[in-house]
């Protein structure tokens, strides 16, 4: 299979050293779980008992560390520990934060900056996670989808076909031509953020041209019935390139859009974090 | 008349050089267009199959559109019929079209394609944006608005607000020029709640709008002074000189109560707390005289109720329900419940026969929480009225004081003998005659007039103080010699309350019917203690882990700041200048 490798170089992030950072994190879940099963304070648990300070303090630490994969990830060249160590331990250390700050809260969520930060911490992984299922899921469907095309490729198939309808078009109907013409002229692909998301596009001008064809034909009589129909089968091969094209786009843009709420969020977090220390200390 | 054209097709090259290739139109009408049949084709999408004809007309040749809306342009107005003269640029569409003239006379008409069809790739690659970096999102611009958005309204908002606060109390913080900052824009507010962790007590809500009314320096933990600003008389756990362990030296209010965390009133109902200590307290203490004590339904000693065992004490000792012996009250008062709660009644003197219930005498307090005393006037007197003579049933003796009831007596007797008159055979004559007004006795008739009287005052009292009216219910000495008559009336003692460090709310408990806890219908004696044991409780109520039971905890009956001891912080030494 063609896309054997790239499943594979990205799964191996998940199962690097046979699983090493997930059995750390697993460990530390499990101390954390414990401690607090154990830990019976005055009153209910929260972030202000001994075992609260200490869970809000590893996360605090967690939480640097992690982001520290940020600068570490653009220093080019082998560090002491490879870029995959590092990512494999980023993923598995920030989904045990799930856990570790659930518990370092006891619970307790309100209208606060401290729950402020709980919640965005939970989104930074959240959509970190979402990363994590996009580089193991995209990679193969991206394959299948483009089918040894590059969506550049794709785009200069288009633009022949473009140019093939046009010509068919020249001695047929003014409406025909026109409706050929302006979906050459408007046909576009992705676009906005959401239109790169949705992997279509609703009012596509080519597909708006096939149908308006198919429906010309009919009427349409000797010589001219048989460009018509030639012209049919063009404008279907070009929306069909459309559709792949679009979907090739559509899983581009989820592989990377991913990062774009994961490091705005994680610098919301940042600064929510510093609130929430700042605030806990200053009305100790 | 056939119109003649001579028409130059030119195509422009890379380099500038213009390619010519020439013909000649003619017919009736010369048509122009996309179509293969117009002698001007003109082969571009953006052109119609038939654009517009040529016509002769007066001498002159005229271009005229043949669809209503086909786009004509001559010298850049837009027409629908153009004269060729000389000269005329006339726009079709891409097309530009310039007419001139031979010298002899035929038109010229130069064509030329002059706004070419793009390139299809680069077009479409123009109008497609296909990757996210080419979207208007920058990780590193959201992530600087991001950053400083939560770090505005998370830290600098709310710290702004508390400065603020701070500047107007005697208490000046640090950062007084943000403070004054502050000030000067205008901000003033509570934003600072947004630091608030958790929803405060409904006790403390009223301070809620200050931060610093008990935070009151920053990052330093709250400090008893701010909680003895209303609670300096809050009393200590028990003798912390005789037991050094209740002590509690060290510990701060803040250790125990914890605010911020619901709306409950902030007391600490943690039974592993009271236990800590209570569970091997007697190891642990020497001198208590406490039982140990580790959970309401599984590890709690037997009630031990405070009972007088001397009225003449009064002497307080704690006797233990059930055990032996068992707790006796001896308050100097007879009093059997189970003759006054007999079922076919007790005997009124005015409306007969009347079944007595609890309430008849026992009475809540306002709140309900405990029991008013019984009053002799109050719920005895109607039965159990003073009189001491039946020719006089309107005279009572005076509750409660045996040394004026028998100089009442004395008084009644001598004033009676005195007038005489009195219907007794055991009397002296004196006594008996009944004389008419101003008529004295003889000094022999006075002396024995009065030694009958005081004679028979000593003998009612007997009757009367001894038995019927004070001896019913009390325990009553005759008086010996010495004592010039006058008896001894026990003073009853009874236990305010038999379990002083207990809480009990009898009106929590109005469901439940009297007798279920107390045993008084076959109470022979006022000696009984009916009271319920533990176990009577636990039918109910079980420890704090019960399941199925009422979860019961330490403070649930017992107070830790106990009623009537010193204040557990003694001054208010660690408050903050």
């Amino acid at each position: 299979m063609a896309n054997g490798q790239g499943g594979a170089m990205h799964e191996s992030i998940l199962i690097y050293r046979r699983f090493r950072y997930l059995k750390l994190a697993l460990f530390g879940i499990a101390v954390a779980a414990v401690a607090y099963g154990f830990h019976s304070p005055l009153g209910e648990p929260n972030g202000g008992t001994w075992l609260g300070y200490t869970l809000g303090g590893v996360s605090a630490f967690l939480i640097l560390w992690l982001m520290w994969f940020g600068i570490r990830k653009r220093r080019y060249g082998p560090g002491k520990v490879r870029l995959e160590s590092w990512l494999s331990a980023h993923v598995y250390l920030g989904l045990a934060l799930i856990i570790v700050a659930t518990l370092h809260t006891g619970f307790q969520l309100g209208y606060n900056v401290h729950s402020l930060a709980y919640v965005l911490m939970m989104l930074v992984i959240l959509s970190g996670a979402f990363g994590v299922y996009a580089y193991i899921r995209y990679p193969r469907a991206m394959t299948a989808n483009r089918r040894g095309d590059s969506l550049r490729e794709m785009m200069l198939q288009i633009a022949d076909l473009d140019r093939q309808c046009r010509d068919m078009a020249m001695n047929l109907a003014d409406e025909i031509n026109k409706a050929v013409f302006e979906a050459g002229r408007s046909t576009r692909i992705g676009g906005g953020i959401l239109r790169q998301l949705s992997g279509s596009d609703p009012a596509c001008a080519s597909a708006a041209a096939l149908e308006k064809v198919q429906g010309l034909a009919a009427a349409a009589g000797g010589e001219d019935a048989a460009r018509c129909r030639r012209l049919v089968a063009l404008l279907s091969r070009k929306c069909e390139l459309l559709r792949r094209a679009r979907k090739d786009v559509q899983l581009q843009t989820l592989m990377q859009f991913w990062l774009y709420l994961h490091v705005p969020l994680s610098f919301a977090l940042l600064a929510a974090l510093s609130a929430h220390v700042f605030a806990v200390f200053y009305y100790w | 008349m056939a119109v003649e054209v001579l028409i130059s097709y030119l195509t422009r090259k890379r380099r500038g050089d213009v390619a010519r290739r020439e013909e000649r139109a003619e017919g009736e009408i010369i048509r122009l267009g996309r179509g293969a049949d117009c002698q001007i084709y003109l082969p571009d999408p953006r052109v119609p199959l038939l654009h517009s004809e040529i016509h002769e007309r007066d001498g002159r040749l005229h271009m005229e559109t043949v669809g209503p809306s086909h786009d004509l342009k001559l010298n850049g107005a837009s027409v629908t019929s153009a004269r060729l003269d000389p000269g005329s640029k006339i726009g079709l569409g891409p097309y530009e079209l310039v007419a001139g003239t031979q010298e002899d006379g035929t038109v010229t008409l130069s064509v030329e394609l002059i706004r070419p069809l793009g390139d299809d790739f680069a077009d479409l690659d123009a109008r497609s944006r296909t990757r996210v970096q080419r979207v208007a999102l920058s990780k590193r611009g959201w992530s600087w608005l991001m950053f400083i958005v939560v770090m505005a309204v998370a830290l600098a908002a709310p710290l702004l607000a508390s400065l603020d606060r701070a500047q107007e109390k005697p208490l000046a913080r640090p950062g007084g020029e943000a403070a004054f900052l502050a000030k000067q824009i205008g901000w003033s507010g509570t934003a600072d709640s947004f630091w608030e962790s958790g929803a405060m007590s409904r006790p403390h809500q009223n301070f809620a709008a200050d931060c610093g009314s008990c935070h009151q320096k920053p990052f330093i933990q709250v400090r008893d002074g701010a909680c003895l600003t209303c609670h300096a008389k809050i009393e200590h756990h028990a003798d912390a000189v005789s037991f050094q362990s209740a002590s509690f030296k060290g510990e701060d209010c803040a250790s125990c109560h914890k605010e911020h965390t619901g709306t409950a009133p902030m007391v600490m109902d943690s039974q592993a707390f009271c236990v800590s200590c209570h569970a091997g307290l007697s190891q642990r203490e020497a001198k208590t005289n406490l039982q140990d004590a580790s959970d309401f339904g599984t590890g709690h000693p037997e009630f031990r109720p405070s009972v007088v065992v001397n009225a003449m004490g009064p002497v307080l000792a704690r006797m233990e329900i059930g055990g032996d012996p068992k707790p006796v009250e001896k308050s100097g008062l007879k009093f059997p419940h189970a003759k006054h709660l007999d079922k076919r009644g007790v005997k009124h003197p005015i409306q007969g026969t009347v079944r007595l219930e609890c309430a008849d005498c026992h009475r809540e307090e306002p709140g309900g929480q405990g029991m008013l005393p019984i009053a002799m006037e109050a719920h005895c007197h109607d039965c159990h009225g003073l009189q001491f003579d039946p020719a006089a049933p309107t005279r009572l003796l005076p509750h409660g004081k045996p040394r004026e009831s028998v100089e009442q007596m004395r008084e009644f007797y001598s004033k009676s003998a005195l007038h005489g008159g009195v219907e007794d055979p055991k009397a002296p004559a004196s006594v008996r005659l009944r004389r008419r007004p101003g008529i004295g006795l003889s000094p022999q008739d006075s002396a024995v007039s009065l030694n009958w009287a005081l004679q028979k005052a000593a003998d009612v009292a007997t009757e009367t103080i001894g038995k019927r009216a004070c001896g019913t219910c009390h325990v009553v000495t005759p008086p010996g010699p010495g004592d010039a008559g006058i008896w001894d009336v026990v003073k009853p003692r009874l236990a305010a309350r038999w379990m002083p460090k207990g809480r009990f709310d009898h009106a929590q408990h109005r469901q439940t019917a009297c007798v279920e806890c107390h045993d008084a219908a076959k109470s022979k004696t006022a000696m009984d203690v009916l009271l319920p044991g533990i176990e009577t409780c636990r039918d109910c109520h079980g420890g704090e882990q019960a399941v199925a039971k009422v979860a019961t905890t330490c403070v649930s009956c017992h107070d830790f700041h106990r009623h009537g001891l010193p204040p557990l912080k003694a001054t208010a030494n660690k408050a903050l200048p």
